[in-house]
């Protein structure tokens, strides 16, 4: 027993002794021994040599390092807004060069994605009204006519009331097979302005201008800024952990689909019915796994008390509705966390792309599972994270006063997890049990 | 003497961009976020050129001109508009309102903005 454990388990909020015995666990399955030791050890050292670039030492407030990572993350925001070439958050061509860039940073792959003209279909079933209404259109087809059918079904995430979408239109995904699917290259877009105006409702509720639909490939931005400090370098973030997440989620229906195949070869007709529509035995169908990741499902129950190391995979971050979840205090890993790891590294490689960047973006890199307890003004111990995304988004979410840290503590799972098995080993334990909910070391 | 820029302009991340510009190169510069605060702050800060966006808060930035220009105090001082709105008509609508130039933001690099004041006030 040591400090090292408690340093960890007060950033994940868990008890101490539940982590040492979570660690002895996963000795005894993996081999690895002293995780907590060495993960608590590269923490402090990356955070005294992030410190002493800030020109701060050990002992400074939780003020001083906050406001330090502040001003940081807004003299990067200045160097890649100015590296893109951007002038005006407002001109009409800035989503498009953001856009334009991020493709540099992270040029769009192949992926298994919704076919196009299924997507139609769906459109024509279950008409869009809000849709329709927005750009003054008598019919469907008038309007897959005129528009291109990736910025119509993105529309639907921003202009469709949500309780008509779950409820009608993507009831219809209840029919999906494998052969509704295509391989496509991934698209990354700025939306016509045309959308802006509509859109604007959806934007103030999200506080930000992308959305992405993982069945259908698409990332897209609203052009709808507000020009303030943090702006460029939170989209860029977005944009680039979208990327990552979309090819995350076009694997997982690669491997459904080849399961649905290998169903239907070892099968008759009538049983590949049953088993692609109805699921059997306790496994989903093609249709339901899809359904069930759209929706983000994070298993609701409590696992049964056993002897072996089980991490739940919590494919969302749920302390953004409830940051006191039960999931969140159990051992878990979280793809999200990897995919925003992914895209860091990628942001932190743009200094390639553009050379006024040097020295200014790599501070960030390896430090979205860093973090630490200072003192405020009155000595009470307040976290402060080091990871890139918390510090942007809290910058630009800086005069309502909120403090971002969940991104960081998920980082810190994975971490936990990645340094017994591995990235890669971890993130497929990931794709394999992501419907299940949970895994065994 | 160090010459002083009023940057009126609403748009946080630009109007930053272009204080920290100014700053470092030499001048004295302060923001004005809104066409309300524009004519006291001239008042009080007496600038030896302003950047005028157009599409402002509280007031458009031709009112701000069209108030600029009518006072007997302030009318000398040179503003040059810088903004998003490029149609000839708002551009003509500008300078014949008094602005010494007109920039479109989407067509010029910031430094533009830079050279631009640096060349007038160095050459006046």
């Amino acid at each position: 027993m040591n400090n090292h454990h408690e340093k960890i388990a007060k950033v994940l909020r868990i008890d101490k002794q539940r982590l040492i015995n979570l660690q002895s666990e996963m000795s005894r399955v993996t081999g690895k021994t002293n995780v907590c030791k060495n993960v608590a050890e590269e923490n402090e050292e990356l955070i005294r040599n992030r410190l002493d670039f800030l020109g701060l030492g050990r002992n400074v407030t939780a003020m001083e390092v906050y406001d330090a990572l502040i001003s940081k993350i807004e003299a990067d925001d200045i160097k890649i807004f100015e590296g893109i070439g951007l002038f005006s958050l407002r001109n009409p061509d800035t989503a498009e060069k953001i856009v334009d860039f991020v493709k540099k940073l992270h040029p769009p792959k192949s992926g298994l994605f919704l076919k196009l003209e299924k997507a139609e279909e769906f459109l024509r079933n279950e008409p869009p009204k809000q849709i329709l209404k927005a750009l003054n259109y008598q019919s469907v087809d008038e309007l897959l006519k005129n528009e291109d059918i990736l910025e119509v079904y993105s529309a639907l995430r921003f202009l469709e009331d949500s309780e008509w979408l779950n409820k009608v239109f993507f009831k219809q995904y209840e029919m999906l097979t494998p052969n509704d699917f295509e391989e496509r290259t991934i698209q990354l877009r700025a939306l016509h302005p045309k959308w802006a105006k509509a859109a604007e409702r959806f934007v103030a509720k999200k506080y930000h201008n992308v959305s992405h639909l993982k069945e259908l490939g698409v990332i897209f931005v609203i052009p709808v800024f507000l020009g303030i400090s943090g702006e460029t370098l939170r989209l860029v973030s977005l944009l680039t952990h979208y990327m990552n997440e979309v090819e995350y989620y076009s694997d997982l229906f690669r491997m459904y689909s080849a399961q649905a195949e290998k169903r239907h070869h070892l099968f008759s007709l009538k049983h590949m019915f049953h088993f692609m529509h109805k699921g059997k035995g306790g496994s989903l169908s093609f249709a339901e796994s899809v359904i069930s990741l759209l929706r983000g499902d994070v298993i609701s129950h409590r696992l049964p008390e056993s002897n072996k190391v089980k991490f739940l995979v919590i494919q969302r971050y749920l302390a953004k509705e409830d940051e006191n979840d039960w999931r969140l205090f159990e051992p878990h890993v979280n793809p999200e966390a990897v995919h925003w790891r992914r895209a860091e590294e990628e942001i932190v490689g743009a200094e390639k792309l553009l050379p006024g960047l040097k020295d200014g973006l790599g501070f960030w890199k390896d430090l979205d599972w860093v973090g630490d307890y200072f003192k405020d003004e009155v000595g009470h111990e307040v976290l402060v994270s080091f990871n890139l995304v918390d510090t942007v988004m809290a910058l630009v979410k800086e005069k309502e006063l909120i403090k971002y840290l969940y991104h960081h503590q998920e980082a810190l799972w994975n971490r936990l997890v990645s340094n017994c098995v591995g990235e890669e080993k971890m993130v497929l334990l990931m794709k394999e049990n992501m419907l299940k909910g949970w895994f065994e070391l | 003497m160090v010459k002083k820029i009023l940057i009126v302009e609403d748009e946080e991340i630009l109007a930053k961009i272009l204080l920290d510009k100014f700053q470092s190169s030499g001048f004295e510069a302060k923001i004005a976020k809104d066409g309300e605060v524009a004519i006291p702050m001239t008042r009080e800060f007496l600038p030896d050129m302003i950047i005028l966006d157009l599409i402002l808060p509280k007031k458009h930035g031709f009112e701000v001109l069209e108030e600029l220009k009518t006072n007997a105090e302030l009318k000398t001082i040179p503003v040059l508009i810088l903004s998003n709105l490029g149609r000839e008509e708002e551009i003509r609508k500008g300078m014949a309102l008094g602005a010494m130039d007109y920039l479109v933001k989407a067509q010029n690099p910031i430094k533009a903005v830079l050279e631009k004041v640096k060349t007038y006030l160095n050459n006046k």
